[in-house]
């Protein structure tokens, strides 16, 4: 109960910051909505910008934006990158309203927006530790199999790795998969992977902006360690009938947006569909027949502006794997819906409120004669979210609000027929809900400096029906005995609780027109986590909430960088960040762990410290035939568990010392364009047994002194190229034609046809068990080529 | 309240994992796996420790208790035998309590022999070995028989007659050996009624085991499948894992053995299979397999090895061509 006192006294602060705010508004204020004259998108993170008085402000993540200055006749500059610049006089005497539709630049209009990206270059503005990559970025870059994919392309920037190639998710850090935040118009993800990890679930054609948070996590985001990739669907054009499509080797998507009423509303709706199964049906092989192989999604969105103060958006996602072979398979699929409210309450005073429904369902299914088994296990979560932004002058920005988060969990049901009889069984649903307060400001102290802070409370409680265990202490590393029997707790009743202040810290200063340097602390915290001691984490391992034994991770981050732009049209960003993260209560595994389906799974649990800490560099070059950038990032990541490595400190399985992308991109003409990759990394650690004895006949390994990744895998290397042939431009013009545009994009993945090694295992010879031998497991062994056929009208 | 650990079902969930994701792997993608110098890692430094190796059984009265050194995990050399140890084991349940003093096989360095000693259920077994002035112990216990005897609460719906039976059924190739078709052996038995049994299964072809990494088999009871027939897992790693071993052929003898063990040992055997089927997308971090022998020296060199016991139950059958047969008839 005491951590809900707590909260009581943040939100008495959170009053009283208010009201000192509203008394000192004594301006005029200037507002609107930027969007794209194209389509009539919302523009997010778009300048506005008041020359004279150099006072500017940037859209949020719903194209709004307000301004609060001093009465008088003002130049205004709306601006955003790619698009050329709009200059609007206008006389401020009251309240006034400006809206303002930008238009995508074209060549010729170049010089305009490169002047335009002053305003919201990285030097200028607060965030830092932030990846983004445009989508028309990701497009043009080469791709597995020619598939432009979100995620594949965010593993190149700094900070951010994999454990291997086709493995789920990414690790931003130093972080574990599942402590990156993944939300998709506001609803959380808890798979963002299609085939295991060689494609992420995000439709490219249905996603407009895209943004990963690795540190200085704004307070208005919570729940998970690492990172927040805040992925923003389209709102489907508004002025007029869109399709996007294409057709590639393994999957082909379309799209199709269009307004409801014409400026008013529109909808998108974007599907996918794998069809190498399809192929396998028309083979003769009986095998290979009856082989299930395939994904699908289906993202959609509809939004509605009600009138000038409120808008309705509505989105969700719906997708699923399915992998079998020979009665065998798995399966997994996430869900979301999302419904949100924006409200205008006056100029200054901007809510959204979000309801959302996430389900993330996976299984395991056996088949042979008459004999089935099954494995179902499932997440869902339901949430209701209030977010309010206070635009108080032109030197505070107040962002304030709330959310609860209620979880459901099925940690695992088994059922199927013997050949006698047909079992089930069914672990019991646990249950939690988590809650948060927040409230930060925006503050501009001088020309120079700017500062954000803000606090956020999370309370979380593990609720009942159910069953808590009391585990007794024992040698360290090895499974905890249970006392029997379990602690019922009946509906409702808290079995365990946790409450956490989580304080956030951004300030930059900027050292002149051209550099700045930036300093951040943010302390998150993690309810929920991923049950997995696999190199990578596969599509069914369990997702378990904190509990009595399970207590709440906790991690600490300071970031410090150096930011500077340059070149003749400072189209040049360069920066250097530091990071130092601590991590508390982080999740090993006992020898021998038994995770898919234990009721005392907690038993099999070991908890321990983690560290990362490294230097990432950055050069980007934005505009121009020629773009591109150079990723570096020097980094280690380590963990310290009791009863492992002898309690010293161990490289996690995802540490990588150094980790080098180098994207190039040209632009040849207007008909070809070609994109290169290259990645270097060192090799994930690896254990190798030191010895080896015979039981039975069997060789059975032994790691002598007990260590843990104290070797590692040779390094990683690949290149990778791509050129789009454009066939179809836009016309000006009549007919269909008017509007068609096309491309052929080639790809070839792996060039050096490296062997790249995603693990070495120690494991008999299989023509003689007698024998020993390393074996290196590679996902790629040779040159992928691919082809894809793109089109928009 | 009824506990709910069924670790066979944990492995059965990795096994389809594993077999559905190999499959469209191979099928679909082209990853490779290369045996590499392990040279390119470099060589760990370790110590010599013993190694025991004992299953006391029921298949005949020789018992035999093996004592080895360990040794570099790329030394595919025999290993070197400790000798001049002296080796008791003591038997004892309800009716018998009796120590046995094991000898050394003059033509085999490192076997210690007895001959008088059958697996006994509900007995416990107690090893003490005595080397270069340490003292090892260990102990196990051995659980209640498996027999073939139908139980008749389980006969109201009869498959083909009779439930413990070998049955074979011919199979066109698999994706991962597409031209090997041959017979694929199942098998209907049901676990012992009452919770906590445990087995391995082992399987041989013309008297040879089967002792690929993929055969290791374990099986354990639960409360979903307590009493009844034997569900899948046991029953895939009862056929030859291929492409690496040939399918079972019309012609060849098939046995099937079924040991009763306790759960030490069967936590022992989960954890071997654990490591030595490890490997791929989903690998887990190498890491020691439990060893129930103590060395009585507090600091003394740490023992490695499993001492087990074991009643057995066995069966052999003939495939006979193109047909599916049970047998025995």
């Amino acid at each position: 109960m005491k951590y809900l006192e707590r909260g009581k006294t943040l939100v008495l602060m959170v009053m009283m910051l208010l009201c000192s705010a509203w008394a000192s508004a004594q301006n005029v204020t200037l507002s609107g909505v930027v969007k794209d004259k194209k389509n009539g998108e919302d523009l997010i993170g778009a300048t506005v910008f008041i020359q004279g008085i150099n006072k500017g402000a940037a859209t949020n993540l719903y194209g709004f934006y307000s301004l609060s200055v001093p009465k008088g006749d003002y130049t205004v500059t709306f601006s955003y990158t790619g698009y050329a610049n709009i200059e609007r006089k206008v006389n401020l005497q009251a309240n006034t309203k400006v809206n303002i539709d930008l238009e995508e630049a074209t060549q010729t209009k170049e010089a305009v927006e490169v002047v335009a990206n002053k305003l919201v270059d990285q030097t200028k503005t607060i965030e830092m530790s932030v990846a983004k990559v445009e989508m028309k970025t990701i497009a043009k870059m080469p791709a597995l199999l020619g598939e432009v994919d979100l995620v594949r392309s965010i593993q190149l920037l700094p900070g951010v790795s994999t454990v291997g190639e086709g493995a789920t998710g990414f690790n931003v850090r130093g972080g574990a998969v599942d402590q990156n935040l993944i939300i998709l118009d506001e609803a959380p993800l808890f798979n963002s992977s299609h085939l295991l990890g060689f494609f992420s679930i995000f439709n490219p054609d249905a996603v407009r902006d895209v943004k990963l948070y690795k540190g200085g996590i704004p307070a208005q985001y919570g729940g998970r360690l690492s990172s927040v990739l805040d992925v923003r669907l389209k709102e489907g054009n508004n002025k007029r009938l869109a399709v996007n499509g294409g057709v590639g080797l393994i999957f082909s998507r379309l799209s199709v947006e269009a307004p409801i009423k014409k400026d008013k509303g529109s909808f998108i709706i974007a599907g996918r569909r794998s069809y190498g199964d399809l192929f396998l049906k028309l083979s003769s092989d009986e095998n290979l027949k009856n082989t299930q192989l395939y994904f699908y999604d289906l993202t959609a969105k509809a939004n509605y502006t009600l009138d000038e103060r409120n808008k309705v958006f509505i989105s969700g996602y719906f997708g699923k794997d399915v992998v079998g072979l020979n009665g065998f398979g798995f399966n997994y699929g996430n869900t979301t819906a999302s419904a949100r409210w924006n409200h205008l309450f006056n100029d200054k005073m901007f809510m959204n409120l979000t309801a959302y429904y996430s389900d993330y369902s996976y299984g395991l299914a056996a088949s042979q004669e008459r004999i089935s088994f099954n494995w179902d296990s499932r997440i869902r979560n339901y949430s209701f979210k209030p977010d309010f932004t206070y635009y108080a002058n032109s030197n505070n920005t107040i962002s304030f609000g709330a959310q609860v988060i209620n979880y459901i969990t099925n940690p695992g049901k088994i059922y199927g027929t013997g050949s006698d009889r047909s079992f089930e069984r069914e672990l019991a649903q646990k249950y939690g809900t988590e809650a948060a307060i927040y409230i930060a400001n925006e503050q501009k102290v001088n020309e120079r400096l700017t500062l954000q802070y803000g606090l956020r409370y999370s309370y979380y409680a593990y609720l009942g029906p159910g069953e808590s265990y009391t585990l007794r202490d024992t040698i360290p590393g090895v499974r905890k005995p249970v006392v029997e029997p379990a602690n019922s707790y009946k509906s409702g009743e808290i079995i365990a609780d946790y409450g956490n202040l989580e304080p956030r810290f951004s300030a930059k200063y900027e050292l002149n027109e051209k550099s700045s340097v930036k300093a951040s602390y943010n302390r998150m915290t993690q309810y929920l986590q991923l049950v997995s001691n696999t190199t990578a984490v596969t599509p069914v391992d369990v997702y378990t909430l904190a509990s009595k034994n399970i207590k709440p991770q906790i991690a600490d981050q300071l970031a410090l960088g150096y930011f500077r732009n340059f070149g003749p049209d400072r189209d040049y960003e360069f920066s250097i960040e530091g990071f130092y993260k601590v991590f508390q209560n982080q999740t090993d595994y006992v020898p021998g762990a038994d995770l898919l389906i234990n009721e005392k799974l907690e038993a099999d649990l070991l908890f321990g410290d983690g560290r990362a800490y490294g230097l990432e560099f950055y050069l980007k070059k934005n505009t121009g035939k020629f773009t591109g950038w150079i990723s570096y990032t020097l980094s280690r990541t380590e963990r310290q568990v009791t009863g492992l490595n002898a309690g010293d400190w161990y490289p996690s399985r995802f540490d990588k010392t150094h980790n080098l992308s180098v994207v190039a991109m040209y632009d040849l003409n207007e008909k070809w364009s070609f994109g290169s990759n290259l990645q270097y990394s060192t090799g994930v650690p690896l254990t190798f047994p030191s010895s080896r004895f015979s039981q039975q006949g069997i060789i059975v390994p032994s790691v002598d002194d007990n260590k843990i990744n104290n070797y590692r895998v040779p390094y990683y290397f690949r290149i990778d190229l791509s050129a789009t042939w454009q066939l179809h431009k836009r016309i000006e013009g009549q007919g269909f034609w008017k509007n068609y545009e096309s491309n052929l994009v080639f790809s070839l993945y792996n060039v050096l046809g490296r062997r790249n090694p995603f693990g070495i295992y120690f494991q008999a010879d299989p023509k003689n068990s007698q024998q020993t031998q390393a074996v290196q497991f590679s996902v790629f062994g040779s040159i992928i080529p691919g082809v894809t056929y793109n089109f928009n009208f | 309240m009824i506990t709910f650990r069924n670790s066979s079902i944990k492995r059965l969930g990795k096994l389809i994992f594993y077999f559905a994701l190999l499959g469209c792997l191979s099928m679909t993608l082209v990853s490779c796996t290369d045996v590499i110098d392990p040279n390119i890692i470099g060589e760990p430094s370790f110590t010599k420790r013993p190694v025991i190796d004992a299953l006391i059984n029921d298949k005949s009265d020789n018992q035999v208790v093996i004592l080895t050194w360990s040794q570099a995990y790329f030394d595919n050399n025999l290993p070197k035998p400790i000798t001049g140890a002296t080796v008791v084991v003591k038997e004892k349940n309800a009716t018998t309590d009796r120590d046995l003093t094991f000898t050394e096989d003059p033509n085999r360095p490192g076997y210690y022999v007895y001959n008088g000693l059958r697996a006994q259920e509900l007995t416990t077994y107690s090893l003490t070995i005595n080397h270069d002035g340490e003292i090892y112990k260990a102990q196990t216990y051995c659980p209640r028989r498996l027999s073939w005897v139908q139980n008749p609460a389980f006969y109201d719906k009869p498959m083909d007659g009779r439930y413990d039976t070998l049955y074979f059924q011919f199979r066109k190739g698999t994706p991962a050996a597409p031209n090997d078709s041959g017979y694929q052996v199942q098998l209907r038995i049901a676990d012992i009624r009452g919770l906590g049994d445990c087995y391995r299964l082992l399987s041989y072809r013309n008297g040879k085991l089967l002792n690929q990494p993929g055969n290791l088999n374990v099986y354990q009871d639960g409360p979903a499948l307590d009493g009844i027939n034997f569900i899948p897992p046991a029953l895939i790693r009862l056929n030859p894992v291929t492409p690496n071993d040939s399918a079972f052929r019309a012609g060849q003898n098939v046995t099937i053995e079924i040991q009763c063990i306790d759960r030490d040992s069967y936590d022992y055997w989960l954890q071997v299979q654990d490591q030595i089927t490890n490997g791929g997308l989903f690998a887990e971090p190498p890491a020691n397999v439990p060893c129930n022998i103590k060395n009585q020296r507090e600091g003394g060199l740490r023992p490695l090895g499993w001492f087990g016991s074991a009643t057995t139950l066995t069966q052999s059958a003939v495939i006979q061509p193109r047909v599916n047969v049970e047998y025995p008839k």
